[in-house]
């Protein structure tokens, strides 16, 4: 595989200030009663605990630059358990030490403290709330319609995943804030709609509006260094990284700056964010290579790695397929790669017409 | 979409029709062509009102000797409905064939409905609207205006009668809310226009009252011509449509009011002797010559007509013995008298109205002759002395109903004379039922007039009872399944507890409180796997108190409360709608919520719980009816007879048809899905079984059968996480549940 375009990639991305929308998200669940019940092996809390787990590390490998927080109901109350961070482990070790359920869920309470900490976040990100509920009914202080369209014009985007039944009022919470709605039937099925949420959804229009973030690109410190850790407070040997702007020293990437505030991440952490929310659009299989070959020469080799591309009369077999965009053409491991893995398309990105149009 | 069916163009206006109405096409197309009556099962939310409209007016396009579509429906918001249906089909014929396709619809209900004059339209019951507007309209009090401008008159009456031969409905199709809008952008009478126009329309919407009930049918519905194509909708209770028609209550205040309206006619008579003593000679000589009433009537003095059926009604002179006003309100008098001491008795009475009319004459001297005159003399005696309050005159007219027809019919009838409730027997409150019961009787009339008549409900199982109970031959009778994608109906039968103890609510069985425990126990279980809204039907009021009290000793009901909140239909309207208003808040919030019904109740009937309003219905039970009520046993004796319909066969095929009346609120719609339990051990017997509707048997599985709570929690529980997942709405291959017409192009040549 060519490096140069991931380098290019790299290269683009390397100025201190990139306009992206990372997805902010408040994850409530509810650990009422009814999630003692013990059809979902060995208990639905069990069951629901792992699978958030595993759903928190996915998400931050998924959206580095996002940031999520834990929210419980529980006897009528929301708890939050933790505040929107960017640290898997932080939630992770909040939610295995809250496992016991009781009392009633309430969906408007949830939502309530989902909006407050959502609505505080810039307008720039996407603000989500994942809700696995597993009771069957709300009980709330006044009226969920009210919050339910508070939560659509705040654009929080709502996703229930239930446990047991479909519920009107998730299904109406989900079409009105255009989120979705699945009911799990096993285990394996619930850990398979959770992990669906994931990925960020692709960039809505009227969402991305144009904004300028700061941020830094850490570099990493040498291997013997010494230095005073912002983030635990003490003396640290090797590794690490320091924020560009203050000097400070932090260990895990991204985070923000715990002394002067700056968000901090690794390029390809931004690249990754970046792409998923514009996805590279699916290449288009040449079929009919003796008409193609009117309209210009075809290329003889892929624009990406420079292997041999089939011709008309040559002798490599396979397909031929083209970029909608930069028109390039590229062989099918090139596709693949681009689309699964890179999420940039080279031929467009080494385009400065192109990449105008896309930065804007 | 444009197909034909053995020839016969169809116009629907949907891109796509279900299979089950293609074949519900077919075999109505085939009724009207054999020119004879139908009975079609087909279960709600398949669209049977389009496909019913849709095929009878492309028939009456292509066979223009065929009359009027008649459409029956039981309440004013289904007639709507069924107007916007015709409304859309209108629009599409239109625009395939352009001018041929036009048509006047028109729904037609009492002036309640329709009058929009703004006080008398203000007034709260249907009899005081009628009175109000014959005090505006009746025919001498606009003559007298014609002389005393003083005199208030209705100017939408007016400005009708002065568009006169002008005052026409344009085509189209009017619902009662579009009538009364071209009322008044007109000025004109939206009631008596809908009445002039029913001659001139192609499809008439209106209550079965104007078709079953001889008193309405003889004003309104005598006009129509015999060619008309008559439907009955939701017609799984019609033969006591018929029954009710032609029965008479009197109570103590009924009597006590006539008693007040007869003195008011004297007085009244009195009057009239005083200042116009002609215009009571004019009455007598009239009599003498021929029947009341008959004559140039103006449209606005007629109310009600003769409660005795057409063909029954004698065309002969009134008898002499009440031919004069005096003579008659005495003759009244003292059949009050001798009704008001039948009544004052110690022990339950039932007589045949043979064994009755011959008391009377002995102890009264009143004759079987004079009697059945007695409504069309009261008739006249009313319009003589230019009654318009005719609302206050009600007692007086109860009575003459209960005469004539008791002075008219033999055979069919009983009289039965209770002289207190059953259910609060320390206090007397005597009632005298003139109680009609063969239904065939009111029907009898319709099927031989029209030419054909559509009989059609969700529920008509077992389809071979309704012709008999009838008494009419139908071409065709059939029972369609619906097609679905999913499998979204979950029937079940519970007939154990978890305790495995049978339960039911048999009388020996229902105040067990084993089976009380183990049917809350099931309601308990339910509400915790089940989400939003649950619908419980018993089988009487009495039963759902007590079960009610001691679920709340158990404290089963709290339990129950602390899942979902609990309403409970009660015998009073407004409570009941209050109620029902909550439960549908409760269910929409997520709060959820039961509902405590009663089969035959009003929610039974009308009220319906689709989609998150009822997920799961109960049915405690076995809605029988009350067999030890009089009219029941006199009814049941009488169909033994005369039908040979054998006791315990029209009992259950009463109860179970209840049942899945009940049940069947929970389904409105292909895309809704629901579940049923029919907790009692007796619904595991074939023989009632059998008797479900065909769309609800077939989803019944045997594995669904003789389930007890545990079980049927387990099949909730999995039949709601399957129903939770997302599903293809049109169904492809072999399970097409929806038709294109390329696809019918197909079959027809098939």
């Amino acid at each position: 595989m060519s490096r140069e375009c991931c380098a290019l990639m790299w290269r683009s991305n390397s100025a201190s200030t990139v306009s992206v929308c990372p997805p902010w998200r408040g994850l409530v669940f509810s650990a009422a009663s009814s999630a003692a019940e013990m059809d979902l092996r060995p208990s639905r809390m069990g069951i629901v605990v792992d699978c958030v787990e595993a759903f928190v590390r996915e998400f931050f490998d998924q959206n580095p630059l996002s940031h999520l927080g834990v929210i419980l109901l529980k006897d009528g109350i929301a708890h939050q358990l933790t505040d929107l961070s960017g640290s898997p482990e932080t939630h992770i070790r909040a939610l295995r030490s809250n496992m016991e359920s009781t009392g009633d869920a309430s969906i408007q309470n949830g939502l309530d403290l989902a909006r407050g900490y959502l609505t505080q976040i810039p307008s720039y990100g996407h603000r989500e709330v994942l809700l696995v509920y597993s009771a069957l009914s709300t009980i709330d202080p006044g009226d969920v319609m009210e919050t339910v369209q508070e939560c659509k014009k705040a654009n929080i985007r709502c996703s229930v995943v239930g446990l047991s039944a479909e519920i009107y009022i998730c299904k109406l919470l989900c079409e009105q804030t255009g989120g979705m709605y699945s009911v799990a039937t096993n285990e394996g099925h619930l850990k398979e709609l959770i992990m669906e949420h994931a990925p960020p959804p692709a960039a809505q229009a009227e969402m991305s509006v144009a904004s300028l973030v700061r941020m830094g690109f850490p570099q990493r410190g040498a291997e013997d260094a010494v230095a005073l850790c912002a983030c635990h407070r003490e003396v640290k040997m090797g590794g690490g990284y320091t924020c560009p702007r203050c000097k400070a020293r932090v260990c895990e990437l991204p985070t923000q700056c715990h002394i002067c505030g700056l968000t901090l991440v690794s390029s390809p952490h931004l690249a990754r964010s970046y792409h998923h929310l514009f996805p590279v659009s699916p290449f288009e299989e040449v079929e009919n290579l003796a008409s193609a070959n009117g309209r210009q020469s075809l290329s003889k080799s892929c624009y990406g790695c420079l292997q041999e591309l089939p011709t008309p009369g040559g002798k490599v077999k396979g397909v031929r397929l083209e970029c909608p965009r930069c028109r390039q053409h590229f062989c099918f491991d090139c596709d693949n790669y681009i689309h699964e893995s890179l999420h940039n398309c080279p031929g467009c990105e080494s385009n400065s017409v192109i990449l105008s149009q896309l930065s804007q | 979409m444009k197909f034909k069916i053995e020839g016969l163009t169809v116009y629907f206006p949907y891109e796509f029709i279900y299979p089950e109405q293609y074949d519900y096409m077919v075999d109505l197309k085939r009724t009207l062509d054999a020119r004879g009556h139908c009975l079609l099962e087909m279960p709600t939310g398949t669209g049977k009102t389009i496909t019913l409209l849709s095929l009878i007016t492309s028939y009456m396009l292509a066979n223009p000797s065929v009359g009027k579509l008649i459409y029956c429906t039981r309440t004013v918001h289904e007639m709507e409905k069924v107007l916007e249906e015709l409304r859309k089909l209108q629009a599409y014929q239109e625009k395939a064939l352009g001018k041929a396709a036009k048509m006047l619809a028109l729904g037609l209900s009492s002036r309640k409905n329709l009058c929009i004059h703004p006080q008398v339209s203000g007034e709260g019951s249907r009899e005081s609207v009628d009175a109000g507007c014959r005090k505006l309209t009746a025919s001498w009090v606009r003559s007298l205006a014609l002389d005393n401008p003083n005199i208030e008159l209705c100017p939408y009456y007016e400005g009708y009668e002065k568009g006169g031969a002008d005052a026409l409905l344009p085509s189209g199709v009017y619902t009662l809310h579009d009538l009364r809008g071209f009322g008044r952008e007109k000025r004109w009478c939206p009631y008596f226009l809908a009445r002039h126009m029913i001659q001139f329309a192609n499809v008439v919407v209106y209550n079965y009252q104007y078709l079953l009930d001889p008193k309405v049918a003889g004003i309104i519905s005598k006009e129509m011509e015999k060619e008309c194509v008559v439907v009955f909708d939701e017609a799984h209770n019609i033969d006591n449509v018929c029954i009710e028609a032609l029965s008479v209550n009197i109570r103590q205040q009924t009597l006590d009011g006539a008693t007040r309206n007869l003195s008011q006619v004297t007085q009244l008579i009195e009057k009239s002797k005083a200042t116009d003593a002609n215009r009571l000679r004019q009455e007598y000589s009239r009599l003498v010559e021929g029947l009341a009433q008959r004559g140039n009537l103006a449209g606005t003095d007629t109310w009600l007509a003769n409660p005795a059926l057409p063909q029954d009604i004698l065309q002969e002179a009134v008898p002499g013995n009440i031919r004069r006003a005096e003579h008659f309100v005495a003759f009244l008098k003292r059949l009050v008298q001798y009704i008001k001491n039948r009544m004052i008795t110690e022990k339950v009475e039932s007589e045949s109205p043979v064994s009755f009319v011959t008391a009377l004459q002995n102890q009264a001297g009143i004759d079987q002759k004079s009697l059945k005159f007695c409504y069309d003399r009261l008739h006249s005696l009313l319009l003589t002395l230019e009654v318009t309050n005719t609302d206050e005159f009600m007692y007086i007219q109860t009575v003459c109903d209960f005469a004539t027809l008791v002075g008219t019919y033999t055979r069919g009838f009983t009289i039965i004379i209770e002289p207190y409730d059953e259910r609060m027997p320390n206090i007397p409150d005597p009632v005298l039922q003139l109680s009609c019961l063969d239904s065939s009787l009111a029907i009898k009339p319709v099927f031989e007039k029209f030419q054909s008549v559509v009989i059609t409900s969700g529920t008509l199982s077992p389809i071979d009872l309704y012709p008999r109970l009838l008494n009419f031959h139908p071409v065709i009778s059939n029972s369609y399944k619906m097609t679905l994608t999913r499998d979204c109906l979950c029937p079940m039968v519970l007939t154990r507890g978890s305790d495995q103890l049978p339960v039911s609510t048999k009388f020996d069985m229902r105040s067990d409180p084993g089976v009380v425990r183990n049917y809350g126990r099931l309601l308990l279980e339910m509400v915790t796997a089940v989400p939003d809204g649950i619908v419980c039907f018993f089988v009487s009021y009495s039963y759902m108190d007590g079960i009610v009290n001691s679920w709340n000793e158990m404290g089963i009901l709290q339990e129950v409360m602390q899942h979902k909140l609990v309403f409970i239909e009660t015998q009073d309207v407004v409570e009941t709608t209050l109620a029902l208003d909550n439960y549908r808040r409760a269910c929409d919030c997520g709060r959820g919520a039961v509902f405590f019904s009663v089969a035959r109740g009003k929610v039974a009937e009308g009220i319906d719980f689709d989609r998150h309003y009822g997920r799961l219905v109960i049915m405690y039970g076995v809605p029988f009816q009350y067999t030890l009520s009089r009219i029941l046993r006199a009814r049941l004796e009488y169909l033994r007879e005369t039908f040979q319909i054998k006791e315990n066969d029209f009992l259950t095929f009463d109860a179970v048809r209840q049942a899945a009346q009940c049940v069947g609120r929970v389904i409105r719609s292909k895309a809704d899905y629901g579940m049923m339990i029919f907790a009692d051990k007796r619904y595991n017997r074939h023989d009632k079984r059998s008797k479900l509707p065909g769309w609800i048997l077939s989803h019944l599985r045997e594995a669904h059968l003789n389930l007890s709570t545990d079980m049927s929690v387990h099949i909730a529980r999995e039949f709601l996480r399957r129903m939770a997942q997302p599903y293809d709405k049109t169904g492809k291959g072999l399970n097409a549940t929806l038709l294109s017409q390329a696809d019918l192009e197909k079959m027809e040549k098939k």
